[in-house]
Formats: C-alpha cells, structure tokens, sequence
C-alpha cells in the first residue's frame, strides 16, 4: 500500500517536472521552407453530404496529389459553423490544419451576433468556390410565379405565409433583407439546414424557403418545386432560367462563397503556399473543373490571397449593415 | 436493374472480400466501448475515396451494419455498450451473462441483430418512398409530441422510484443544455470557455456513465468479498446458444421491436439508443411477465438488438429518398455517396439506380457475414469472460480514451469522461439510475428545439391539424397511467415483502 | 437493475440537498443566456427550457427531502436502532481507497497525456491501475508491466500508425 502509494507521488514529481521544462509540445518542428512534409487536416464547418463539406473535400482530394500529403478531413458542426470557427481560429497555427466554411456562415454569424468575430480572426487563404446559387423556391402547385407575388402576397395576408430559414445562417439574412427592404411579412420559421429546409417545404410545414441550386435541382426536375428566383447578383452560367432576386430586390444579393482559411497566425508563406496550389487546381485541373461544373453549375474560379480578403471584406460590410435587425 | 445491382455485388469478389473485411471491422470497433460505428466509416471513409462507388458504399455500408451490431458484445459481456444503440442489451444481457448464460445472450443477440437487420432492409427495399412520404409529414408538433411520448417511457422504466428515474433523465436534458442553444446559438452555461461552448457529446457520456462506472464498481470491490466477477463461468457454447422453439417464441417480439426500431430510425436525429430502450419498454409492458425484465431474460435482449438492427435499415430510408441522414453514422454515409456522384434524392432511382440496389445486396451480404462471424467469434469472445478484471478493466478504460479524444481531438473530452464517471459513481450512491439520463440528453434537445419551433408556428397553426401528434399525447398518457398503476402495485408488494 | 431500492434517509436527504443547490444554480446562471431578438423570435427563448428543468428538478429535490424526513421518523422511532460508529471523512476515504485511488490514477493520467504522450501515459497508468485493482496477494508486478508495455504499444500502434488517428504525443515525440 504504502509502496504503491509512494510511487504515485513519484510519478506526479516527475510529470511536473516534465510539465516544467516542456515547452509547446505541438511540435513547431517544420519551418515553411519544405512545407508540407506530414498530413493536413482539413475542419469542414458544416455537415456531411452538404454543398460546403462536397466542396471542402474534393479540393481535399485534389490537394493530396498536388501536394503530396495525405489530407484529413473532420466535420465539426453545429450552429451554422460557429463551433468550428470559434474552436479552430487560433488553434494550431502550425499551418496544418485548415479551416474550410462558407461565406454565409463566416460573415453571417458575425453579423447575426452568433460569433463576436469575422473572417479578421483568421488568415484568408482563399476564396475558392462559388455556390451555384441559393434560391427560392416553393412548392410547384404554390399560385406564385415569380418573387414579387411572393411579396406582395405576404403583404397582403402578413404572417400567413410561412418561410423557414436556419435562423443566423445566410438564408436567416435573406429573409431579413426580405422584411426591411422588401416590405414583405413572412412567418419566419427556423427550419434546420439546407436539406431539412427542402423536406419540410415538401411535408407542407413551411410555404416557401431559400436552399442551395444543387440541393434543390433534382426536386425541380422532378417537378416537386419551383425556383422563383436565385440571390446570385448574376444568374448562373449554366442556368440562365432562373432571374436574380436583386432584379425584384435591389438589396436581395447574397454570393455565397466557399472559404479556406488557416488560424490565426498561421505562416504567411505556407498561406501563399496554399493558395497557389489551390488556384493551380481551379485554374488547371481537368478533373476539378468537371465536377465542380457538373455539382455547383458554375464555372471554377477562386481568387488570390488579397482578392479573397478584399472580398470578404465587401461581404461583411454589406450584411453589418443589417446586423441591429438580425439579433 | 435490379439485375445489375445484384451481379455488381456477388459476383465481384473484390466487393464481396471489402464487405466481409468491413463487417469484421466494424463489429471489432463496435465491440469496443469507445469505439464506434461512427468512427469506423469517418476513418475508413479517404480509403473508399479510391475505390468505384460501389466497392466503396459497400465498404461503408458493411462497417455501418458491423459497427451497430457489435456493439452487444461488450454490452453482455462488460455491462458497458459498446456502441450509444447497446444501452439497453446491458439490461438484460449482463444479468444473462452473471447467471452463468452468458453464450445464451451472446447467441440471442447475434441472432435476432440478423432478423432485425433482415427487417429493416426489407422494409427498406420495398417501401422506402411511401416510408419516406410519412417522414416528411413530421414536423415540428410531431416531433415534439413524439419527444414527449420517449420521455414518459421513463416513467415505465423507472419502476419503483419514479422520482430518481425524472432526476436522471432532467439531469441528462439539462447535461445537454451546456453549448450554444437551438435555434438562436446563444451560449448557454459555457463561463466562456471554447471547449463548453461545444457541448458534451453522447458518446463522452456515455463512457464515463458506463465504462468508469464499472472500473469503480470493480475497485470497490477489490477488497471486499462481492463476487462481482464472473470469470468462473462456464463458457462453452452449443450451437446458438438458444433453442428452436424459443426462436420462434421470440419471433413476434423480435419483429414488433424491429419494426420500432425501423420506425425510429427513419426519424433524423433520434438513433439507435432510443430505438433499443423503447422497444425494450414495449416488450416489457407487453409481456406476461414484466417482473422478470431485468432479471437476466431472452426477451429483453431480443427487443434490443432487433430495434437497433432494424434501426439500420431505418436510418438509411431518409438517406436514400430524401438525403437527409439519421444519425451521425449515416451522414457520413452521405458524404460517401456524395464523393461517388450518388445523389440522394427523388431522383436517385431513375439516376443511379443499379447503385441503389446494389447497395440493398451489400447490405444483405453484410447482415448475412455480420451473423456468421458473430456466431463464430462467439465462442472465443466469451472467453473474454475468464480474463481478470483486474487486467481487463484498465485496457478498456485506454480504449474509451481513445475513443473519446480520436473523435475530436480534444483532452475536454477525456476530461469529461472522467467527470461523468464520477458523477456517475454518485448516482449509484444515491440510488438514482443511470439509463435515464441517457434518454434525457438525447430527448431533452430534441424537445426543446422542437416547441419552440411549434411556438413559431401558433401563430397559423395548431395541434388539431396534426393527428399523428394527438395519437402520440393519447399514447404518452395511456403509457404514464399505465406504468404508474404497475408501479405502485410494484411497490406496494416490495413493501409487503420486507415486513413478511 | 434494481433500482429504486429505498436507500437510507441520510442519503436520500444529502441528494435532495444537492439536487435542490444544483437546480437553483441552474436557475439562476440561465440569466446569463442572452436572449435573441431578431426575426422569428418567440417568447419560448433560448432560457426557456433551462428553466422548466431546473423548476421540475427543484421540485423533485423537495419531494426527495421529504421522504427522508419521512425515512427518519420511522427509522429513530423503532426499537432497535442500531448506534452506528460516527464515521469519519478519512475513514470512509480509506475503505474506499481504491476507488479513490482510480480516480487519482485516471486524473493523472489525462494531466499527463497532453505532455508526456499517449503512449508513455498509458504504459503507466496501466501499470497502476491493474495493480491498484489487484488483491495485495496477488500482485504480481512482472506480469502487470508486461501486459502494460505490450498493450499500450499495442493500441499505439494499431492506432496512431495504422489508422492515423491523432492522439498526443509528448515532447518526446511519441
């Protein structure tokens, strides 16, 4: 007993003594001269199976051959990316791992008060993916055909017409848009994430809501549901059909972009590094540009390391302006 | 199509060597408190990457049906689930196991995860649109209806201390409170600290309520001369370990709770763990004699593995039609078909047909390798039985650990796990059950974020439009009258027997 | 899982106590939470349910109390009441040392995991606690180092090489 005892506490001096002289024992061992030299780690702010964690994932793929490292890829979801992004800012800056979210989720949040910070929290790496467009829709057998009548309608009838967003996330923004420059007067009902948001306009619990082109684009050849309009300032390339909101509705533009960011922190050269590879990709591989045509119907495009930051910037200023509305 | 689905599954024998590789795996991670079947498809997911889409979904599929059945493994054996959907094996499995019919609950188990998994693929195969057009018909006085109805199961469990069993399942809702709120996301009981702001996962809880609890059960018994171990038992088996007649006495009760288990799997968010522990409940409340659920009896077992089973074939019927997963194992699944070009969706039988049916096979075939490697590592698992605690216990504990900071990365965790274990240690102290809890942390959130979805709603809406909600009221309350009545008889007659 | 056995009322009493600090604290840190004002916003807010629990709780606390004091009438009023030893802390620390000492084992053994590695911690912490839980008789330290190296370096390896799962590794690198 007493020996055994005597033992713990010389195993408790000894950590101690560790805990004393170790210093950061993350390991920094790799300078950005040969980086990267082990596997990445890619955090995707968003569930799997969703546009963002596709679109993390086949650059991810990408990456492995044109970096030559094996590439990780976690989910860590929850409140529209606020756990992630909150989590993952300043940890590991050793430029291995990577944050990978969306516009309406980075600058969304901020704006909505979810997070007290923005895309400045982290180091930018690229703006590198547009969505093909988050759209209204409604039911195909619904009397609207096009945005203003959805408008007018609510306004008629206010409260009547129930719109489900995910409350904090770009869609959540929309809808406020909607309300003080559109005058409309929707029954805001919070309705989960992109594919929850369809299901429950199809199970009749809301009457209208806004979902991603590529969640929605089966249903409407199905003839499930109609797209009254797209918050892309400009229609799509691969889909002309669908007019832009900020046609009806100066004010209704949201461009949801694709991010990659790295810790706040993180080496501004394994960041350069980064984008390079990442526009190398967009801008060259074959493979890349096939699927992301056929997934996000539009063409590759990703911006450099300040382009992005300029972007963004733009963004933050755009939804801040609302943000007294969306607390 | 149908055709070419098949031939692409048996007749490829690279298909079918992943599929037997993976069930094997999968019942390996499922086995191991800690370890999960979530785990298994997140770290095997890059592997598929490489592989054509239908080697690689039945990869995936086949560590999905391996990684929830093995979880009975360590539910009998241990008394700790080895995955969130054994919780309620352990109710009756571990009593089996200390009778000395431990090779009786392992067989069981084995046996009626097949006729479960067998259920819910079948229900899956052939009915899986109208299946999915009632699923979207639930909303959000559906769901909170449905949460209500769960948590008075509770009380039918709980038998003769109805107050403990509420402390337990509140204390769980409130556990699951800690982290940014439904709906809004404001932060709630975080003290501003990163890691809270992310919440306790199941699986930390689950741990530490079940794996620590043991170790410290152990420890105390160290010392003093409770038998608590089991390792002089007889550990042979023959054959199934059970029966021909007391198969098809089972039957019923196996297929009632698979068809719960394929009812609650075909709802996003619930998951195996609720659907085991509800039919468990039904079959008990059904039985002749529910007295002796608890005891160490086939039926329990059965009820639970047939309803997490059926759980499986459940969970993949949202996925398929409407692409919306169930649970965490299964959106992983979806980023597996996505990386495939396999679109979930109304579509998705016009677009990838032979996929679709090809994934029906593979999950047949896994169910099918999923039975025989069970049957046969049954006779060596029990073995397991005859390892001293005193050995076996830690490595379990570095396993959980494992399993709690593989997931996320994260040392909170692992710190949770010990919290819970402590709490845990508590509960038992003071007499208040553990299961409870676990039904409060799941059902809790559920709850919450669906009334006030259901508040959002009044304004047009209300409960008289919504049958299925009422059904489901009507249900809670006969269920709470119901086991109130048996409770008090229960305790009225344990009160007798003391003063005899 | 027999639950529900009737426990004595000391214990039910110092229950009932924690439980009705525990849900008064809840209570009272749910001012705290924010409360969301945007769109969509209804009176069910984010301090609603924290609330209803932590009133139910309150409750249940109350009625756990009274049954002790219900509990004790009917134990101080029979005939032979057992005069038990007044038990002191440390006492019952004592009897109950392995278990205190399993917590300590796994406390230490998280502490150093982030500093000192997973393998190494773990190596140690399964020396320890096999023999923690072993009988003084049957302590046998050979085999207890042996099954510690041999797992421990077994579940690394399985682990962090084979499947690449991210576990700490100290500053001596692994």
């Amino acid at each position: 007993m007493k020996k055994l005892i005597s033992m713990l506490l010389v195993l408790c001096i000894l950590m101690l003594l560790f805990a004393g002289c170790s210093g950061d024992s993350s390991g920094n061992d790799s300078g950005s001269e040969d980086w990267p030299n082990k596997p990445l780690t890619f955090i995707v702010t968003h569930g799997a199976g969703g546009d963002t964690d596709y679109n993390a994932r086949l650059m991810s793929r990408m990456l492995e051959d044109e970096l030559g490292v094996a590439v990780a890829v976690n989910n860590v979801t929850g409140s529209n990316g606020a756990i992630a992004l909150t989590q993952y800012k300043d940890e590991n800056p050793d430029g291995y791992t990577f944050v990978f979210t969306n516009t309406a989720a980075l600058t969304g949040n901020e704006a909505t008060g979810i997070s007290d910070f923005g895309f400045d929290a982290f180091e930018p790496v690229s703006v590198y993916g547009r969505q093909s467009g988050e759209n209204i829709i409604v039911p195909a057998d619904s009397p609207y055909e096009n945005l203003d009548q959805l408008i007018e309608a609510s306004k008629a009838n206010p409260g009547s017409i129930r719109f489900g967003v995910s409350t904090g996330g770009g869609v959540y923004i929309a809808s406020v848009i909607l309300e003080q420059a559109g005058g409309s007067k929707f029954q805001v009902i919070e309705s989960g994430d992109a594919a929850e948001r369809v299901t429950s306009l199809l199970g009749g619990h809301v009457d209208a809501t806004i979902a991603p082109y590529s969640t929605v684009k089966e249903y409407i050849e199905n003839g499930d549901v109609k797209a009254l309009s797209t918050l892309l300032e400009e229609p799509p390339t691969l889909i002309p059909d669908i007019p832009s909101a900020s046609e009806t509705l100066e004010e209704l533009k949201l461009n949801t972009y694709y991010v990659a960011l790295a810790p706040k922190g993180t080496d501004s050269e394994i960041v350069e590094k980064l984008n390079d590879a990442i526009l190398k990709i967009v801008n060259e591989n074959q493979e890349y540009s096939e699927e992301v045509e056929r997934y996000n119907l539009q063409a590759p495009w990703a911006l450099s390391v300040s382009d992005s930051i300029e972007e963004l910037s733009q963004q933050r200023d755009r939804f801040m302006r609302y943000s007294e509305f969306l607390r | 199509m149908i055709l070419e689905g098949f031939a692409s599954v048996f007749l490829d024998p690279v298909v079918l060597a992943l599929i037997a590789v993976a069930v094997a795996i999968g019942i390996i991670f499922g086995s191991i408190p800690g370890l999960t079947a979530t785990m298994a498809i997140v770290m095997f997911l890059p592997v598929t990457y490489r592989m054509t889409p239908i080697q690689g979904i039945s990869t995936l599929v086949a560590l999905y049906i391996g990684g929830i059945s093995g979880g009975l493994v360590s539910a009998i054996l241990l008394n700790i689930p080895g995955t969130p959907s054994s919780v309620a094996t352990c109710f009756d499995g571990r009593p089996m196991a200390e009778n000395g019919e431990a090779g009786k609950a392992l067989g069981t188990a084995v046996v009626f995860s097949f006729v479960g998994s067998l259920v819910g693929i079948a229900l899956l195969m052939f009915i899986s649109p109208m299946l999915a057009s009632i699923a979207i018909k639930f909303g959000a006085y559906e769901y909170t209806a449905l949460a209500v109805m769960a948590l008075s199961l509770v009380v039918a469990l709980t038998g003769r201390d109805m107050t403990k069993g509420f402390v337990s399942a509140i204390l769980g809702a409130m556990l699951a409170t800690v982290g940014l709120a439904p709906i809004d996301s404001k932060a709630r009981y975080t003290f501003g600290l990163v890691d809270l702001t992310a919440g306790f996962k199941l699986l930390v809880l689950l741990i530490g309520l079940f794996a620590i609890t043991e170790i410290i059960k152990y420890a105390e018994s160290v010392r003093k001369e409770k038998k608590l171990q089991i390792s002089n038992q007889n550990t042979e088996i023959k054959g199934f370990g059970f029966s021909f007649k007391e198969f098809i006495g089972q039957l019923p009760n196996s297929i009632r709770s698979a068809l719960l288990g394929v009812g609650i799997g075909i709802l996003p968010g619930i998951g195996g763990a609720i659907s085991g522990t509800v039919a468990y409940t039904v079959a008990k409340n059904t039985s002749k004699y529910p007295e002796k659920f608890g005891t160490g009896i086939m039926d329990g077992v059965v009820a639970s593995e047939s309803a997490n089973n059926g759980t499986i074939g459940g969970a993949m019927i949202p996925l398929l039609s409407l692409g919306i997963p169930g649970d965490a194992a299964t959106a992983m699944l979806l980023g597996g078909l996505m990386v495939h070009n396999v679109a979930p969706g109304p579509l998705i039988f016009d677009k990838s047909g032979s996929i679709v049916y090809a994934i029906f096979f593979a999950m047949i075939l896994a169910s099918l390798a999923m039975l025989v490697f069970e049957l046969f590592g049954m006779k060596q698992i029990i073995k397991v039985l005859k390892i001293p605690s005193n050995y076996l216990l830690p490595v379990i504990v570095v396993l959980t650990v494992v399993g709690a900071i593989g997931d996320s990365n994260r040392i909170f965790d692992v710190w949770g796990v010990l919290l819970f274990g402590l709490m845990g240690y508590g509960m038992i102290k003071a007499g208040i059950p553990t299961i409870p809890m676990i039904l409060g942390f799941i059902l809790g959130p559920m709850f919450e974020s669906n009334v006030r979805k259901m508040s959002q709603l009044m304004n047009t809406d209300s409960l008289i439009n919504h049958p299925i909600a009422i059904v489901f009221y009507i249900i809670t309350v006969l269920v709470v009258i119901l086991s109130v009545r048996g409770n008090i008889k229960e305790a009225k007659m344990y009160e007798k027997m003391k003063t005899l | 899982m027999i639950w529900g056995v009737t426990m004595t009322y000391k214990s039910n009493l110092i229950t009932g106590m924690i439980l009705m600090i525990v849900s008064t604290a809840y209570y009272a840190l749910s001012f705290q939470i924010e409360v969301f004002g945007g769109s969509g916003a209804t009176a069910l807010d984010s301090r609603f349910m924290p609330r209803v629990w932590s009133a139910l709780l309150f409750v249940l606390s109350i009625i756990l109390i009274i049954r002790s004091m219900k509990q004790r009438k009917k134990h101080l009023s029979k005939e032979d009441v057992n005069i038990k030893r007044k038990r002191s802390f440390m006492t019952i620390l004592k009897e109950n040392r392995e278990v205190a000492m399993t917590f300590i084992a796994l406390a230490i053994y998280i502490v150093g995991l982030q500093r000192v590695g997973f393998l190494i911690m773990s190596v140690l912490y399964l020396f320890f606690q096999i023999l923690i839980l072993t009988n003084k008789e049957k302590r046998n330290l050979l085999l207890a180092g042996i099954v510690s190296i041999v797992f421990a370096v077994g579940i690394n390896y399985i682990f962090v090489v084979w499947l690449r799962v991210m576990l700490p590794r100290g500053i001596i690198g692994f």
